[in-house]
């Protein structure tokens, strides 16, 4: 028997259903009609746009059974249709489920509820936590692949809520968001056709819920119209009136709302569990494909995208700046040494470019470079140091970028000793 | 010269660029956790050669001074070595008050020597700074 069910949410409606399409069919197959109605939204409302996916209610012609949200989308308990309330057995923290916890999975015959309890996300077989767009490993607090969106949504493509999930939201690992601060972009559940439309509202009809009661909860309806309207999201009237219709079922989210709502309060925060450092991503080798956008000097070469620094990265610097740290073992200091790619800096040279137009083009104060003679630091096998993208902004870097703001591509290396064979200090000749 | 630098020179704002504490800290080019006093110094005998002789070494002894009351010890030398350096690149000195800065680096030397004795690159700066500055290496006594 085929089950059927019907998501109710905004976003992640389309990775939620499909993520628990499969497992409901081979788990929940006793059902005939399901439901899931997704949780609270990131203005911390309920029966709105439930902009976290947080699963808020299952619902079959046995029961229904709520799912009880704190703000980050925690399913922290549920009440089955006897008004039980059943705590979860996961303790739960910001960046996953708790050491001294346990995280069941749907294989091992945990509820759909149990399985998801961290912020709605179920747990896989592996231990991976399948955001949606990626994979997260709750052991580091870390996503497992880099973030599809590049530089503009995380700055080191890994991390979790750029860095701070306590304040900090990521409904399917695509765009962090504070908790709070509204609707995240995401996969917003949008029927492609008007026949998936009307397949909405045919199936919320098939469920009992007509059209009437559809139109019963205006307020939710009108809420999702204006999320839909403020955020320009290009949805359609309709789309937003079934699914708010779907979201906010007579008898199982009214019922379950008013609980959620007071558990809400008395859950606001997660618990901090550590601290965790946000290294730079270390960038890829030669031989992996780039196709990052912020790598304007790639080319392609053998079907390979080639990486700017391929060719190895140089520092430009002073004698004079050298003369100070004479007694340094290393060039660069202990936080490493900004390169660009040598090709990049044998092209500005070659362009005749005077040490003012270098101190533009590498993001150096004005006179930087002006004392003593001009130097230039070559780093062979730049990877082989840890190439890493510069973490945070500064008056080399342009931030989300990756590059100076004079156009070049820009990294960052452990510092190099001066007698490393791998590193060849030189005079610039004619400048 | 960067106009920034010589605005707040004009400013009288001469001592926190050469400190670089706080708002005034700028990145090295190669050593960016430390402020680029090569910089900062360049700027101000750039500075001093506009007829600001007289002010620019007297920021520079006050930021010395500043540097050192503030346990800054190793920023002071390096402070100090790269007006030595430059001093040599730019032909341009300071009309410095030696006397009272050699006082005040052996106050400091005698106040970091367990640091000096512990930090091999400190001693090894220490040793360029008086290479450099024959009066200071006659009053600490190195051979």
């Amino acid at each position: 028997m085929t089950a059927t069910h019907s998501g109710a949410c905004k976003s992640n409606s389309r990775k939620a259903r499909q993520g628990v399409q499969s497992a409901f069919s081979r788990w929940v197959n006793a059902l005939v009609f399901l439901l899931l109605a997704i949780g609270p939204d990131l203005t911390g409302s309920f029966g709105a746009f439930n902009g976290t996916g947080g699963l808020e209610a299952v619902i079959s012609p046995t029961g229904t059974i709520g799912a009880i949200n704190d703000r980050f989308g925690n399913l922290v308990a549920s009440v089955s249709a006897n008004q039980t309330l059943a705590w979860s057995r996961s303790k739960l923290g910001s960046y996953g489920v708790l050491p001294n916890s346990e995280s069941p999975t749907l294989e091992q015959g945990a509820s759909l509820i149990e399985a998801s309890a961290w912020r709605t996300r179920r747990t896989d077989p592996t231990g991976f936590i399948n955001m949606g767009a990626r994979h997260y490993e709750p052991t580091t607090g870390r996503f497992l692949s880099a973030d599809p969106l590049g530089h503009s949504s995380s700055w080191n493509l890994y991390d979790f809520a750029n860095g701070d999930a306590v304040n900090g939201f990521d409904a399917d690992g695509r765009i962090a968001t504070g908790v709070g601060n509204g609707v995240v972009l995401g996969d917003y559940y949008q029927p492609a056709t008007g026949a998936q439309m009307l397949g909405q509202v045919l199936g919320q009809v098939a469920l009992g819920f007509t059209p009437a009661g559809i139109a019963g909860d205006v307020r939710d309806a009108t809420a999702a119209l204006g999320e839909v309207s403020n955020n320009g999201l290009g949805w359609r009237t309709g789309a937003g009136v079934a699914m708010a219709g779907v979201a906010f079922i007579p008898g199982a989210g009214d019922a379950v709302k008013g609980v959620v709502k007071g558990i809400v309060n008395a859950f606001p925060t997660a618990t901090v569990i550590r601290t965790l450092p946000t290294p730079a991503p270390k960038l890829p080798d030669v031989e992996t494909k780039w196709v990052d956008l912020n790598v304007p000097d790639a080319k392609t070469e053998n079907g390979l995208m080639v990486h700017p620094f391929s060719g190895g990265g140089t520092h430009i610097t002073t004698s004079v700046s050298l003369a100070t740290h004479t007694e340094s073992a290393t060039f660069g200091a202990a936080d490493g040494l900004f390169l660009a790619p040598t090709r990049q800096i044998d092209g500005l040279l070659a362009s005749g470019a005077s040490r003012s137009q270098i101190e533009i083009t590498l993001g150096l104060n004005q006179g930087s470079l002006a004392q003593g003679t001009l130097m230039r630091i070559d780093i062979s096998n730049p990877f082989a140091r840890t190439l890493s993208l510069p973490t945070s902004g500064n008056i080399f870097f342009r931030p989300g970028l990756g590059m100076t703001w004079g156009g070049l591509n820009e990294g960052i290396i452990t510092s190099p000793f001066k007698n490393d064979p791998g590193v060849i200090l030189q005079p610039i000749q004619g400048l | 010269m960067n106009a920034h630098f010589q605005r707040l020179f004009s400013q009288g704002k001469a001592v926190d660029v050469l400190c670089g504490i706080g708002d005034y800290f700028t990145p090295g080019v190669t050593y960016r956790e430390e402020h680029d006093f090569v910089l900062a110094v360049g700027e101000l005998l750039d500075w001093a050669r506009t007829g600001h002789y007289e002010s620019a070494a007297l920021a520079f002894d006050s930021a010395v001074m500043t540097l050192l009351d503030l346990g800054r010890f190793e920023n002071a030398l390096r402070l100090i070595r790269s007006y030595l350096i430059l001093r040599k690149e730019m032909q341009t000195s300071l009309p410095l008050d030696e006397d009272r800065l050699v006082s005040g680096c052996c106050i400091a030397i005698r106040d970091a020597a367990e640091q000096l004795s512990s930090n091999e690159e400190l001693r090894n700066l220490l040793l360029l700074v008086i290479q450099d500055f024959p009066q200071l290496k006659a009053r600490i006594g190195f051979p």
